[in-house]
């Protein structure tokens, strides 16, 4: 299941977002060696703190924190803008009030290997869906990322391709591209009978404490 | 009514027409009008002038209710604003905890003054610090309510930006400036000219969903709705020079 965090709330939810942080020390520092900042084992950046909204994977049974995501506005500072630029070409920005960004996609290494007779893994899959299920709730008509090569393969297999805009580059090891996913019902339909999953992924509290669905 | 209908258009194109703060009132009357809603309530923070105590505010409802507001300092507890602000995610005033006495005064005074008995708030974050809270509320059981979320939200996300940016317009007296790329000024230039989408992507040698994207690009850089208000502008702030 996926439970929804603000970025502001991490001190109320510290065991959560500590896992995550931790994470993504391993996936993004040690496994890609992206030049990121960790500290004390934790990877933070600065869009960590603009608030944005974190869904994170949750084992129903252990309550282990499975792997996450962060969703941004593009009205606001995000990744794509400030940081890769240039993937787009010159003066291109995406800012748009019903588009928002997905960064730091990521699970604890191990879980992204699919579960026998699978493409995907269950976490894949939730992360995914959780992504349009938000989306729309919150209105949005796109969803924008920067990510690498295997990620392509990954939502080529979950029903959800990317449409890659601008120019793919390569940073520091890998491709590197930007892409958008678009928000819709028969989007989240699709990813849902890829992942075989049946029904909303979100867990109902922290919906219903953020958003009220 | 969805975006593409005749009447969202129209909103939108009003919102962007506003050069002046005297002008916010007809548009979020209109708003008000066009959606059934009870009351519309534009709350911006860290716009034009810094350090003020106080947002800037643009409602539909009664200066008796500001008032009334401020001497009861409701902005202390009113969690529209305090859980409106935390998140990106629009909030639903129906999942507030209302078991503070103050709180359930502010709402059931509210319903006196005129709004809502259902209401939704939907947060803007800019690039620079501001962000806005534009909330809307409406007389509607838990069905029609439901309905309402799923066929407007939409609507009221762009919205909401709309009305952020003509605020942050209006109130910064920065000129509007529309800088297109090369590529998004071309895909412009052969819809002008009557070409769709696919024609387009056939002539440039991009895929379909390249254009539509670009197309999606100089929609919100021109502050439009659709294509054809695009290219309206597009002509009219002589970025494009389409042949008669």
């Amino acid at each position: 299941m996926i439970i929804l965090v603000n970025g502001n709330e991490q001190a109320d939810y510290a065991y959560l977002t500590n896992k995550m942080f931790r994470i993504r020390a391993k996936v993004f520092h040690e496994r890609l060696k992206w030049d990121v900042n960790v500290v004390d084992g934790l990877e933070k950046d600065h869009f960590d703190q603009e608030n944005p909204l974190y869904l994170i994977s949750v084992d129903e049974v252990s309550g282990n924190v499975r792997g996450s995501l962060r969703l941004l506005p593009t009205t606001g500072p995000n990744m794509l803008r400030d940081v890769f630029p240039i993937l787009l070409p010159p003066g291109e920005v995406v800012e748009s009030a019903t588009i928002w960004e997905s960064s730091r996609f990521s699970m604890e290494p191990g879980a992204e290997t699919p579960e026998p007779g699978r493409l995907l893994s269950s976490v894949t899959g939730e992360l995914l869906a959780a992504i349009e299920e938000v989306g729309l709730l919150a209105g949005l008509t796109e969803v924008v990322s920067v990510f690498d090569a295997r990620m392509v393969r990954i939502f080529r297999s979950a029903g959800c391709p990317a449409l890659i805009i601008g120019r793919p580059q390569r940073i520091g090891e890998c491709m590197t591209y930007a892409g958008l996913f678009e928000i819709s019902e028969t989007a989240r339909d699709k990813i849902r009978a890829a992942c075989g999953i049946t029904g909303s992924v979100l867990e109902p509290q922290s919906t219903r404490r953020l958003f009220a669905a | 009514m969805v975006q593409g209908d005749t009447s969202f258009n129209e909103t939108i194109d009003r919102i962007d027409q506003i050069r002046k703060k005297s002008e916010f009132e007809i548009v979020l009357a209109d708003t008000l009008e066009r959606y059934r809603l009870k009351s519309l309530a534009f709350m911006g923070f860290n716009i034009g002038a810094l350090n003020k105590s106080e947002p800037d505010i643009l409602v539909t409802y009664s200066q008796e209710w500001i008032d009334h507001y401020r001497s009861r300092d409701y902005l202390e507890v009113d969690p529209v604003v305090h859980q409106g602000l935390k998140s990106i995610l629009p909030v639903d005033w129906s999942n507030f905890d209302r078991r503070d006495a103050k709180v359930r005064a502010l709402f059931n005074e509210s319903r006196e003054a005129g709004l809502g008995n259902q209401g939704l708030s939907i947060p803007v974050r800019g690039r620079h610090g501001d962000m806005s809270l534009f909330s809307l509320t409406c007389e509607a059981n838990e069905n029609e309510w439901s309905a309402m979320k799923r066929n407007y939200i939409r609507d009221f996300q762009t919205l909401a930006v709309f009305f952020h940016q003509s605020v942050l317009r209006t109130y910064t007296n920065s000129e509007f400036q529309v800088q297109l790329t090369p590529r998004e000024a071309e895909c412009l230039h052969w819809a002008a000219c009557g070409k769709t989408s696919e024609e387009t992507a056939m002539i440039l040698g991009l895929s379909r969903r390249g254009v539509r994207y670009h197309i999606e690009n100089i929609i919100f850089k021109l502050n439009a709705v659709n294509l054809a208000h695009a290219v309206a502008k597009g002509i009219h702030f002589r970025i494009i020079n389409p042949p008669r």
